[in-house]
């Protein structure tokens, strides 16, 4: 990536307006104007404020329909042919196969979508981070080792490796945040290692070593926030990955545990019931693919705000 | 050339070393008591010891490692716990599913994905640009799954019988062989072509900016030509890097639309291996996607060099 990085401390002229005090308006302040500005990006970011709320309030939803995400209702929550039944004033979104509210076991999967989502995001990026930064700085012996490591993750299968794990230590939430973070931190790693190489040869750098700052200050204080831009850039992209993967792997029942409710467990269950229930699946379907969506969309527009000039005309 | 090729070939192997030993750890020792897998629920404690014997898991585990990398230089893989079978043959019944799934999905979505690329950046900004871009958001955070259920939806829901004819599960290569790998192909291609579609777009619009592109305008060139023949030239080598890293990724996909559709791959192999615990065939599996997404990225290096010749292998 050849991003320009927002520089530290630019104090951009601007011309003396009549009566107006001129305001210095650093990088930030700029991106957030620009993000601002963007109707699709501040669309997808309220639709995910109305998911998170979604998600938060789940156990609210189970005291309103009197519906706790775990209870089967086979007397009102299925037909005489024992088939799923669809939304009325009982059920708002219909039953699943074994007579539970779709609606409320929606919101409880909401949950483990974003939760999965933003920690694995986090955490990739944290050691995304920090052994692209060693890497790319430090080279050597050090960067061998990383950018080996890089292939050999690269070159893992992740379903494979997740199923793996999952039978191997029982399917669980923070197993697949582990699981999908560890998958992600390569893509970071390799991105920062790129913009440290970069970085190093700069002339501040060098400045900052001949006023006698050490490794560890450099990588720290003179390297860390020149990057950034471009992690928050990949990091609001790698979310609705971790997203897709979460669901697939839930999917797959290597997930969260069977017992959680999850988007992709649900259209696990709704993969029978295609023909004959159609809220089954479109309801977690919908929901999962409205959140990536609009991840996604976020992130494109992060991009733009904070590279207006790869932006819209290089990037798509 | 040639010292390229065995640098490349000896660091491959460093990888698949890496891999195996990875694979091996987590496997076989994480994954515990094969004796048990082997012996059925009803198998009494002597036969369970019998069984440890045979496979040599009394051994200590650096000798276990030892005889397990030996085997794997014979070309050995072993052989199923469940089945008896070798696992190599095992995986060989299956890969001709899994070829065709993923090469006829790899054909249609570099295909989809480059043309719907070029048009993008030659109509920069357009009308086009804009609804190849949401095919592309779209795309990006469509999990398969959700894209094979829609296919199931739409084609044999209640929408009717439509479906019946385009799509029966069983092995492949048989009757109606074509119509059935339709909806599949259409499925693992379609989430990668928005990949390809965003990076070729990119690509294009770099390689356009270029000072040989305004050579080959001013010389007269048509503009199709300038555009298919130098520019996309230069423009593919990125989409051909990515290509050799995706089969890893692919993989994965292609689990899923095996699952999702029924047909017996080396995907459904694996998941039906991992649940019943027959470790020799998942090692297997992995070893075998590995070598791919190594000898993938060889070739995708070599054919970059042969598209843009500025491009050294050094």
């Amino acid at each position: 990536m050849t991003t320009p990085h927002p520089t530290p401390h630019p104090t951009p002229y601007t011309a003396p307006a009549a009566g107006r005090p001129i305001r210095v308006r650093g990088p930030w302040s700029l991106a957030c104007a620009r993000l601002r500005a963007d109707r699709a990006a501040m669309v997808s970011l309220g639709v995910l404020l109305l998911l998170a709320l979604f998600a938060l309030t789940a156990p609210l939803w189970a005291a309103w329909t009197g519906h706790p995400y775990h209870a089967t209702y086979p007397d009102t929550g299925l037909d005489e042919n024992g088939l799923p039944v669809g939304p009325s004033g009982e059920f708002w979104l219909g039953t699943d196969s074994i007579g539970r509210d779709v609606l409320v076991r929606a919101a409880y999967g909401a949950r483990v979508s974003l939760l999965v989502g933003l920690a694995a995001t986090a955490l990739a990026t944290l050691f995304g981070v920090a052994a692209g930064v060693v890497s790319g700085f430090l080279g050597g012996w050090a960067d061998a080792v990383l950018a080996r490591g890089m292939d050999v993750v690269s070159s893992f299968p992740y379903v494979l490796v997740a199923i793996v794990v999952a039978v191997t230590f029982g399917a669980s939430v923070p197993l697949t945040v582990a699981v999908i973070a560890f998958f992600s931190f390569a893509a970071m790693a390799r991105v920062v290692r790129g913009q440290v190489l970069s970085i190093r040869e700069r002339e501040y750098i060098e400045a900052a070593r001949s006023l006698g700052a050490g490794d560890l200050r450099i990588m720290t204080v003179e390297v860390l926030p020149n990057l950034a831009g471009p992690v928050t850039v990949l990091a609001t992209l790698l979310v609705p990955q971790a997203i897709v993967l979460e669901a697939t792997l839930s999917f797959l029942g290597a997930g969260a545990d069977p017992s959680t409710p999850t988007w992709g467990g649900m259209l696990s269950d709704a993969q029978e019931y295609y023909d004959t229930a159609w809220w089954f699946l479109f309801v977690p379907a919908g929901l999962l693919l409205l959140t990536t969506f609009s991840f996604t969309l976020l992130g494109d527009g992060v991009r733009d705000a904070l590279d207006p000039r790869a932006g819209r005309a290089a990037g798509g | 050339m040639i010292r390229y090729l065995a640098r490349r070939l000896l660091s491959g192997l460093g990888v698949l070393w890496l891999v195996a030993t990875a694979a091996f750890f987590l496997v076989f020792v994480a994954a515990g008591h094969p004796e048990r897998v082997i012996g059925g629920p009803r198998a009494t404690a002597g036969t369970l010891a019998l069984i440890r014997r045979n496979l040599g898991l009394d051994d200590p585990l650096i000798v276990q490692y030892a005889r397990f990398l030996g085997r794997l230089f014979e070309g050995d893989l072993g052989r199923s716990y469940i089945h008896q079978a070798p696992v190599a043959t095992m995986i060989g019944e299956r890969l001709q599913t899994t070829a065709i799934l993923v090469l006829g999905a790899s054909v249609l979505w570099l295909a989809g994905g480059v043309l719907t690329g070029v048009l993008g950046a030659t109509r920069a900004r357009g009308p086009l640009d804009r609804a190849v871009t949401l095919f592309v958001l779209a795309g990006l955070s469509t999990p398969a799954f959700v894209v094979a259920l829609m296919c199931l939806y739409l084609f044999f829901g209640t929408a009717g019988d439509l479906g019946v004819h385009l799509f029966e599960p069983g092995p492949p290569l048989q009757e109606n062989f074509w119509r059935r790998m339709v909806l599949p192909w259409f499925t693992l291609a379609f989430l990668l072509m928005a990949g390809y579609s965003r990076l070729t777009r990119g690509s294009m619009l770099d390689v356009l900016g270029e000072d040989y592109i305004r050579t080959a305008r001013a010389k007269g060139l048509p503009e199709r030509r300038v555009v298919y023949r130098h520019g996309l030239r230069a423009a593919l080598t990125p989409v051909v890097t990515q290509f050799g890293v995706d089969v890893g990724a692919l993989i994965g996909s292609a689990i899923v639309t095996e699952k999702v559709f029924g047909l017996q791959g080396v995907g459904q192999l694996v998941v039906q291996s991992i649940t019943v615990g027959d470790a020799p065939v998942i090692l297997g599996v992995v070893l075998a996607v590995a070598v791919c997404v190594v000898l993938a990225n060889l070739a995708a290096d070599l054919a970059c060099s042969l598209l843009d010749p500025r491009v050294r292998l050094t």
